[in-house]
């Protein structure tokens, strides 16, 4: 009988599968150095139960952290000026090229990154094309069915999720100058430009056919015969007729210059129902890097 | 242990183990006693078989004395004064033969043959021929020939025996050594239960690894979509699952799918599927012999990590011709088989599905102003044909065909809903629209492949093989967003294999049967991309790139199949393969051993696999390999993938009932190709196109590991045929490139899997139901919920955190299935109808989960489901 019990347990153990879903509190780090400006601020928020409300604010705030950046082997001390929200005691421009590190330590985690401070980025100009008249275009919330998922296929609808409408669409081409050596590795920056109008009604459109951002390195952007970099980019501002006069919105243009660490961030961060943004930081979640932004709003009619 | 101590206790073991064989003394003593007398008592005292006719010894008597320690020589002694001699055939068997007064050499015989369908004439591949005094046997090749060499020339009584099949017992003359043609006749499941020796499947296989299916049983099995489908009937085999719930390839022993070989008469088919994976190229019809190899090969085989399926295509039937015309829910499909003249046969066989046909492929429509059409052509179609020409007993020449595609051909407006309440027309619900998308993709298998096989002498049979297998698909994509924007894209992949395969049986000896040959193939892969992205008409983003890659891969192997006892079998191979490009020469070590105990059969395998070609696909970008296999050779700097598999196996009738087998496996692979990134799906636009490069950046070399227990029992009662398989297993994988500390489970880990089918026939009537259980596949499971902000956003973005790829496991998966059919005779028609319920209790399975982490409340889940009921049929008509 034994031997029947032994089997029957090795069995049942081969097919024994351990999960692991519950996990510690864990710390949060949020911080962008920019170049030419203050040290940084530094959010720290902690992680919460899929069950939990996730509310932004004392609830999700890291307190009594004990917070220090260094730039240059300076080493600065922060102090918590709202819930999760540190600020250096001593105030401090940071150069270009600089390299910080973030020590944090809250409720026995200890969390420690490094970034170096990209050189300043500033736009040169910003030209907008809108079209005279809307065109017939796709209103889409959801198009594409995974052929891997096939056996989820409703029978009932396609539910493509897409409905047609009318559109104006916008182009945008910025231009800005590269005063740093591009070559080699400290010359390895990466881009980020995107379009954001300010409009009431948005369609998942842009992100699919148009291009209101993108990320790419640097040195692989087109040049202008005056040298420098310049990228287009098309968005959709959707109408209700055929002969709808284009809403005047505002538009804001941005334009970062990054370490890959941030490139990294924002390729991972696009899709956050399947996937999380990598992390720069050593024993926590978030994002430590630096950056170089410029923006520019202007009103389009 | 030092070496040197090693060694000496290893000689002191063998001493030992020779001390106490010299110790054995043998006492014979008889005085003119009857020779026969004389054998039995010295078989009994010294465990000795003797094999002889009784013709033999009639009259013949013996006188004897011997002490001593060397058994031949007291069977010389006891045999002294006769006219006979004794030889040795393996340990402790002994044959009597006359001595030859000339030259005093007796000539040895040999026992060999073909063994065919008593009713289409088919060569049967891998039929069991046994010798029972000798407790010897062997198996036929893939021409349906054995052979037993070096044989005493006696009368033996064998049995030849095949899945599927009534067993023949028959006295074969070893002196004579004629060309036996032995015919065996099909029977059905109901004479089958009735049959005590013939298996459902072989759990007593010659060869360890294998498993070997009847195509009548294959049939019988349910599966969806309801037509008789090689490829879904084998997932009711333990160890072996459909990677989706219906969808997907082949998942054996926990590895991936396209770590399987699947082979049509001999050549690659790289994607055998229609449908997206629904239904397979492999129509179980039209085949005549199916093997499974499952982890370890025979050194024949290679080229992939995990499983080997091995179709034989039929010669088709040599006696009269036969047509047989089915249509399901799904397909029509049409198989003739006929003779052609006295020395040819030839089977053809045709499948179309009807979809199309239905809604029809274009959809005229109109709003009263602009008329346009709309197309809804989608099918799968495939031809197979075999001529097999035999100029003679020793020689066949056959030709093989084959030929599958896929067409879809769509354009569609984005806003269409399906209203079945309106309208049951298709065209009904569409309209002309200038916001339209095109798909245009065709994709299916190419193959031919001239065969030639002959035996040369007795002791010699070869086969050589020519071929041609091409993969080849295209997808084009137009896609019309906004009037004045558009994309296009054109995608081209095409593989082709050219190889020359040569293999050679010899029979040198009784206990030795030896293989060996030698392949040579020569792969392309090209592909190629035209893209163009039109955003405004000022702002237009072109790719253009082109991806050509060809190898020369060289093997050879050998492999003996030697008989040292009775009850033991041992299988030894070796197999060396190159590829050019760069990767060194690889040898790979098969052994396979089985053991008969008598009332059980212990079994044993393990070897080493090696395979030159990875499939990849890009993770970005949906304007391409949506539905294309892309496969790329190993290079210098892409190093094959390898593996070692080993199992052992018990099986054992426990009653004439019953049938019980338990297998254990364990299995370690490094070197393939894992996605770098396991959340990245295709979902953007632009990727980073088809260069080899750029897409490998997208991988990362893995390694992966499973073990496992499989169990199988079959029950006979009456006319009730059952079995019942459980599978316990893990399977895991482990990323060392990524800094994996650990393995996590496979994409297709699966716990426990349970299933159980019953048949039954009453009459005319046929009855089965089946069932499945599994555990959930594993998914990944976010265990925390935070919040990050940008510089270019206002608000910090939610992100769930998900610190292992499957550290959870969707819910456990169950399924139930009817099917229930008819037949009757319209003159020399046999008529069939059946119909089936596939997943019968309309349980609606979990096959994905979504968590959304937008929003301040609780992270809310919601689950994808699989196939709800369906209700199947299939009407057959057999000439």
């Amino acid at each position: 009988m034994r031997p029947k019990i032994i089997a029957f347990l090795v069995l049942m153990s081969a097919g024994c599968d351990a999960v692991h879903q519950s996990s510690p509190t864990l710390l949060v780090v949020e911080s962008y150095v920019a170049s030419q400006e203050s040290l940084p601020v530094v959010h720290l928020r902690q992680t919460r139960p899929l069950g939990d409300p996730y509310v932004l604010g004392a609830s999700t705030a890291a307190a009594g952290a004990t917070v220090s950046v260094a730039m240059d082997s300076l080493w600065f001390d922060y102090a918590m000026d709202e819930p999760g929200v540190y600020e250096p005691l001593v105030d401090h421009l940071v150069l270009p090229q600089a390299e910080l590190s973030l020590d944090v330590a809250w409720q026995g985690q200890r969390a420690a990154a490094t970034t170096r401070v990209p050189p300043v980025l500033t736009l040169d100009s910003v030209l907008v094309v809108a079209g005279e008249e809307p065109v017939s275009g796709l209103i889409l919330d959801s198009l594409f069915i995974d052929p891997a998922q096939i056996d989820t296929i409703r029978f009932d609808s396609l539910r493509t999720g897409a409905s047609e409408g009318f559109v104006y669409l916008v182009e945008v081409t910025m231009q800005w100058r590269v005063d740093y050596a591009e070559e080699g590795l400290d010359g390895a920056y990466w881009v980020r430009t995107q379009l954001r109008p300010d409009l009431a009604d948005r369609t998942r459109l842009d992100e699919y056919f148009l291009r209101p951002e993108q990320l790419l390195k640097e040195r692989h952007i087109a040049r202008d015969a005056a040298g420098r970099r310049i990228w287009t980019g098309v968005y959709a501002v959707p109408v209700d007729a055929a002969d709808a006069p284009m809403p005047v919105h505002r538009l804001r243009v941005a334009l970062v210059r990054s370490t890959q660490a941030y490139a990294q961030f924002v390729s991972g961060s696009d899709n956050p129902r399947r996937r999380e943004p990598p992390t720069n930081i050593t024993g926590a979640l978030g994002i430590f890097a630096g950056v170089s932004v410029d923006s520019f709003s202007v009103v389009v009619q | 242990m030092a070496p040197k101590r090693r060694i000496a206790l290893l000689c002191s073991c063998w001493l030992l183990l020779v001390g106490a064989a010299q110790a054995q003394q043998i006492t014979v003593d008889f005085r003119d006693v009857a020779l026969r007398e004389a054998l039995e008592v010295f078989s009994t005292q010294e465990r000795v078989t003797f094999i002889f006719s009784e013709r033999q010894v009639r009259d013949l008597r013996s006188t004897c004395a011997y002490q001593g320690t060397v058994v031949g020589d007291a069977i010389a002694c006891i045999l002294q004064g006769t006219t006979l001699r004794a030889e040795r055939v393996r340990r402790r068997q002994y044959v009597l033969s006359s001595i030859s007064p000339a030259a005093h050499v007796v000539p040895l015989g040999m026992i060999r043959g073909f063994v065919t369908d008593a009713t289409s004439g088919e060569m049967l591949s891998g039929a069991n021929i046994y010798l029972a005094s000798m407790r010897l046997g062997t198996i036929t090749n893939s021409a349906g020939y054995f052979a037993l060499s070096h044989l005493p020339p006696v009368d033996y009584t064998v049995r030849i025996s095949y899945v599927g099949y009534a067993a023949v017992d028959t006295v074969m003359a070893a002196y004579a050594a004629p060309l036996s043609h032995i015919r065996l006749q099909r029977i059905t499941i109901v004479e089958q239960a009735q049959e005590v020796v013939a298996p459902l499947y072989e759990p007593l296989a010659v060869e360890p690894g294998v498993l070997r299916v009847p195509t009548g049983i294959l049939q019988r099995m349910p599966g969806f979509p309801g037509e008789a489908d090689l490829l879904n009937a084998l997932r009711w085999l333990p160890g072996v699952q459909r990677a989706g719930t219906s969808t997907s390839g082949l998942v054996v022993r926990g590895s991936a799918p396209d770590q399987n070989l699947y082979l049509l008469d001999g050549a690659p088919v790289y994607h055998p599927w229609h449908a997206f994976s629904l239904v397979s190229t492999f129509q179980s019809e039209k085949f005549k012999d199916v093997r499974l190899y499952r982890g370890s090969f025979p050194a024949e085989h290679g080229g992939r990590l995990s499983a080997v399926l091995d179709a034989e295509m039929k010669d088709g039937n040599r006696e009269e011709a036969t047509a047989a015309v089915a249509v399901g829910a799904f397909s029509g499909r049409f198989i003739l088989e006929t003779p052609l003249g006295d020395h040819s046969s030839a089977m053809f066989s045709v499948r179309r599905s009807y979809i199309d046909g239905v809604i029809g492929k274009t959809q005229p429509v109109s709003d009263g102003v602009v008329v346009d059409t709309m197309r809804t052509g989608y099918y799968f179609m495939d031809m197979s044909g075999k001529i097999t020409w035999r100029p003679s007993n020793r020689q066949r020449l056959s030709l093989s065909v084959y030929g599958g595609r896929d067409v879809l051909d769509l354009r569609l407006p984005f806003d269409i809903t399906l209203d079945f309440t309106s309208s049951l027309r298709f065209r009904d619900w569409l309209r002309p629209s200038e916001l339209f998308f095109e798909v245009d993709t065709h994709w299916g298998n190419y193959l031919v492949n001239a065969r030639y096989q002959y035996l040369h002498s007795n002791q010699l049979f070869v086969t050589a093989a020519l071929y041609s297998s091409s993969y080849v698909a295209r997808e084009s994509i137009y896609i019309q967003p906004v009037v004045s924007s558009s994309v296009m894209s054109r995608y081209h992949v095409n593989l082709h294999d050219a190889g020359l395969k040569l293999d050679v049986d010899y029979y040198p000896l009784l206990t030795h049967q030896v293989r060996t040959g030698l392949r040579v193939v020569r792969r392309i892969f090209n592909s190629k991309l035209d893209a163009e992205i039109r955003r405004t008409p000022g702002s237009v983003d072109n790719t253009n790139q082109e991806s050509r890659l060809s190898a020369v891969e060289l093997v050879g192997y050998i492999q003996d199949t030697w008989k040292p006892m009775a009850s033991l079998q041992v299988q030894l191979g070796l197999r060396g393969s190159i590829l050019s490009g760069g990767t060194r020469l690889v040898l790979d070590p098969r052994l396979g051993l089985r053991f008969d105990g008598g009332t059980f059969v212990l079994r044993a395998s393990g070897g080493a696999q090696v395979q030159y070609v990875h499939r990849i696909r890009d993770r970005y970008s949906f304007l391409y390999d949506l539905v294309s296999a892309r496969w790329v050779p190993a290079s210098g700097s892409l190093d094959p993938s390898r593996s070692i598999n080993m199992s052992v196996g018990v099986a054992a009738p426990f009653t004439q009932a019953i049938t019980w087998s338990l297998d254990a496996y364990w299995h370690t692979s490094n070197g393939i190709l894992l996605p770098t990134d396991e959340a990245r799906d295709k979902d953007g636009l632009e990727g980073p196109g088809i260069e080899l490069g750029t897409l490998l950046g997208q991988y990362s070399r893995g390694r992966a590991r499973a073990y496992g227990l499989e169990s199988m029992t079959r029950v006979r009662l009456g006319p009730w045929l059952s079995w019942i398989s459980y599978a316990a297993g893990r399977s895991f994988s482990r990323t060392p490139e990524l800094s994996d500390k650990s393995y996590r489970p496979a994409r297709y880990d699966v716990p426990q899997i349970f299933q159980a089918a019953i048949m039954r026939d009453v009459g005319r009537f046929t009855f089965s139901i089946s069932s499945v259980w599994r555990s959930g596949y594993p998914t990944t499971v976010p265990i925390a919920r935070y919040a990050v902000g940008d510089p270019l956003s206002e608000t910090p973005t939610r992100y769930l955190h998900r610190p292992r790829i499957n550290n959870g496991r969707l819910p456990a998966f169950f399924r139930l299935g009817f099917q229930a059919g008819y037949w009757f005779t319209v003159r020399t028609a046999r008529i069939s109808a059946q119909v089936q319920a596939y997943n019968l209790t309309n349980r609606r399975n979990v096959v994905g989960r979504e968590y959304y982490p937008e929003g301040d409340g609780p992270v809310l889940v919601e689950d994808r489901h699989g196939f709800p009921l369906i209700p199947l049929f299939e009407i057959k008509a057999e000439l």
